[in-house]
């Protein structure tokens, strides 16, 4: 069965679906009525796909806006193919002809619906429409799911569309108008394109709707802005620009160049001289190239950017395997923000980023920044200068980097920080086994969550936090912090400060530490929560928090004299619970029990 | 030389019997100054649930 995307995953599977519960068994997908229209003499394909955002179909600015465009004389029309599977029980034919009637003295165009039968289209209905006119009819899914319209004129076009023009539309009737999913004709105007913007000239638009054809943009000159460029061009296979004049543009906006580019498997940009550009901005680029499995730039010359912003770079690129940026000089780049830049690089396995200067960024968000880099074995960033950074969100950094081994911040400079969200850091890190964090100056930090921080860090066997400074942090939830750090042999937190954490339950704090030997705990508040409890059957040494209400540390066997006795002594006085200590009663005298039961306490 | 003498009520069950207070089953139980015996009875071994370590 096929998938199809519409807008993302969320439309993945109903046009299935629906498909399925109708009765078209061999339906004819557009793919292959492209392919048949291409054998035929009908016209040379181009691919224009539609598509949602956020439930949205996207504005038809994105249609070819030029002024004027004469018709070749051998022009056959454009034919489209309307996918009623992906818009399920809704869907229109909307289009818009700019004819220029003194020119060919012809006032109308027409709009027909057809198919093909031997490399020919066959008529089956027909529209003729006046000049400068809408034509809109709803789309009749009794005549199939995959319908073929062929639209065309013997007159002079001088602006045409799915949709009126932006200038005189509505927006209601713009949204009713979206559901063709492919453009297939004879449209060779669009090679020689002359423009001076990326961006406005209308290259974007041309390539938007383009599955592998190649661009000639020997016109385009002072190109400046290339944002969003081929921005949501959901079909857009590969995209041949490597021999782009690039070097005599003066770029300086260039995010969200290939943002949604879904389909783009490779993207060989290493011929590009960018030296002379002067962007600020990265933000958005790769987003969403669920396809890029190549994406050659490593030779690019960065030395003359000003970046301020990472802001989801790469994210969702889940099948890049490489990334060679190692190179990239980032010296004068002054990024503030930097999450989500490698979001969901589910395939990336190494990321090499030792050799990048960044002493002079000065970033505030790091939240996302590698979440879900789940083949990512190996991340130096252990060179990095973060003595500027004033870091405020670390939620999911590193989240789900269940590959990563090592993770070297030993010389991170963490003093101007003022990290409030702690959330999740290393969450799932699985295959973590070293993380060197311990020198990392926290006493700026207002940490209020710390919500499974270092939960499913299986392969964690060490872990030096002992020296942080808590003493501001006001952290309200502490839940499955340390939760299932299966490896973890100790854990000294016994001078953080908790005095003003208002956290109460500490759901899965400790949870499942089964290799846990030593363990130190503050000791200068009570709590009132069994999660504080480690029941461990290794556990020798433990020293800690003082637990006012029934706990047990029956399955902690081995616990030392030494450590039960600390146990007794830490026990606050109570009206009457129980400590259930199993066989370790047996290690204690009676006077050594008294403290405990002269506190109040039964001890089982 | 300091002395001191300790008072703790201890509950030892009877052979093949356990302890417990409905919550916590054992062999041998230390009371509390505030806890009573009347707080705790005998069981067999076999009523004890399976997933309880003792």
């Amino acid at each position: 069965m096929s998938t199809y995307f519409i807008d993302g995953d969320t439309m993945t599977g109903i046009a299935d679906a629906v498909r399925d519960m109708r009765h078209e068994t061999d339906l004819m997908t557009p793919a292959q009525i492209e392919a048949k229209i291409r054998a035929s003499s009908l016209g040379i394909p181009i691919k224009i796909s539609n598509h949602m955002v956020n439930g949205q179909w996207v504005r038809p600015q994105e249609y070819p806006d030029l002024d004027s465009i004469t018709i070749p004389s051998d022009f056959d029309g454009m034919y489209l193919t309307y996918d009623l599977r992906k818009t399920p029980g809704y869907g229109w034919i909307g289009l818009y002809m700019q004819i220029d009637s003194t020119t060919s003295g012809k006032n109308t165009y027409f709009v027909e619906r057809g198919h093909l039968d031997d490399g020919e289209f066959v008529v089956e209905l027909q529209y003729e429409v006046a000049r400068n006119s809408y034509f809109r009819q709803p789309l009749d899914d009794t005549y199939g799911d995959v319908q073929l319209w062929r639209v065309w004129s013997k007159g002079r076009i001088l602006r045409k569309g799915f949709c009126p023009s932006s200038a005189t539309s509505s927006e209601a009737l713009i949204n009713q108008m979206q559901p063709c999913v492919e453009c297939v004709g004879r449209l060779n105007y669009l090679n020689n394109l002359v423009g001076t913007n990326a961006s406005t000239s209308s290259i974007a638009q041309c390539t938007l709707w383009m599955e592998r054809e190649r661009i000639a943009c020997s016109g385009l000159r002072s190109v400046a802005s290339m944002t969003r460029t081929w921005s949501g061009c959901y079909s857009l296979q590969s995209l041949e620009i490597e021999d782009w004049p690039v070097d005599k543009w003066a770029v300086t906006t260039f995010n969200s160049v290939w943002t949604n580019c879904i389909s783009l498997e490779k993207l060989d940009l290493s011929s590009w001289d960018v030296s002379g550009w002067a962007i600020t901005s990265l933000a958005d680029i790769w987003n969403g190239c669920r396809s890029l499995k190549t994406l050659n730039i490593s030779t690019w010359d960065t030395s003359n950017w000003a970046i301020t912003s990472l802001y989801r770079t790469w994210t969702q690129c889940t099948c890049l395997q490489k990334l060679d940026i190692s190179n990239w000089d980032t010296e004068n780049w002054a990024v503030t923000t930097l999450n989500s830049c490698w979001h969901n690089c589910a395939s990336l396995q190494s990321l090499d980023l030792s050799k990048w200067d960044t002493s002079n960024w000065a970033v505030t968000n790091m939240g996302y920044t590698w979440y879900r880099c789940y083949c990512l074995k190996t991340l130096d960033v252990s060179t990095w200068d973060t003595e500027d950074w004033n870091v405020t969100s670390l939620v999911s950094t590193w989240n789900s980097c269940y590959s990563l081994e090592e993770l070297d911040m030993s010389n991170w400079d963490t003093s101007n920080w003022t990290v409030t969200e702690a959330d999740y850091i290393w969450y799932c890190c699985y295959s973590l086994k070293s993380l060197d964090v311990s020198t990392w100056d926290t006493s700026g930090w207002n940490v209020t969550s710390l919500i499974s921080t270092w939960n499913a860090c299986f392969s964690l066997e060490e872990l030096d936090i002992s020296s942080w400074n808590t003493s501001s942090w006001t952290v309200t939830d502490a839940d499955y912090t340390f939760y299932s750090c299966y490896s973890l042999k100790s854990l000294d937190i016994s001078d953080w400060d908790l005095s003003n954490w208002t956290a109460t339950t500490f759901t899965g704090f400790l949870g499942e530490l089964y290799s846990l030997e030593s363990l130190l705990l503050p000791k200068n508040k009570t709590f009132s929560s069994s999660y504080l409890v480690p029941n461990f059957s290794k556990l020798q040494n433990f020293d800690g928090v003082s637990i006012n209400i029934n706990h047990s540390y029956n399955a902690a066997y081995s616990l030392t004299i030494q450590s039960l006795v600390k146990i007794m002594t830490a026990l606050p006085t109570v009206t009457s619970q129980t400590l259930t200590l199993g066989n370790n009663k047996n290690k204690l005298t009676s006077a050594e029990l008294a403290v405990a039961t002269q506190k109040g306490w039964t001890v089982a | 030389m300091k002395t001191e003498q300790i008072n703790i009520i201890t509950l030892e069950p009877e052979k093949g019997k356990i302890l417990t207070n409905g919550e916590t089953y054992s062999y041998k139980v230390y009371l509390g100054v505030n806890d009573s015996p009347d707080n705790w009875w005998e069981i067999s071994k076999e009523d004890v649930p399976q997933e309880e370590n003792i």
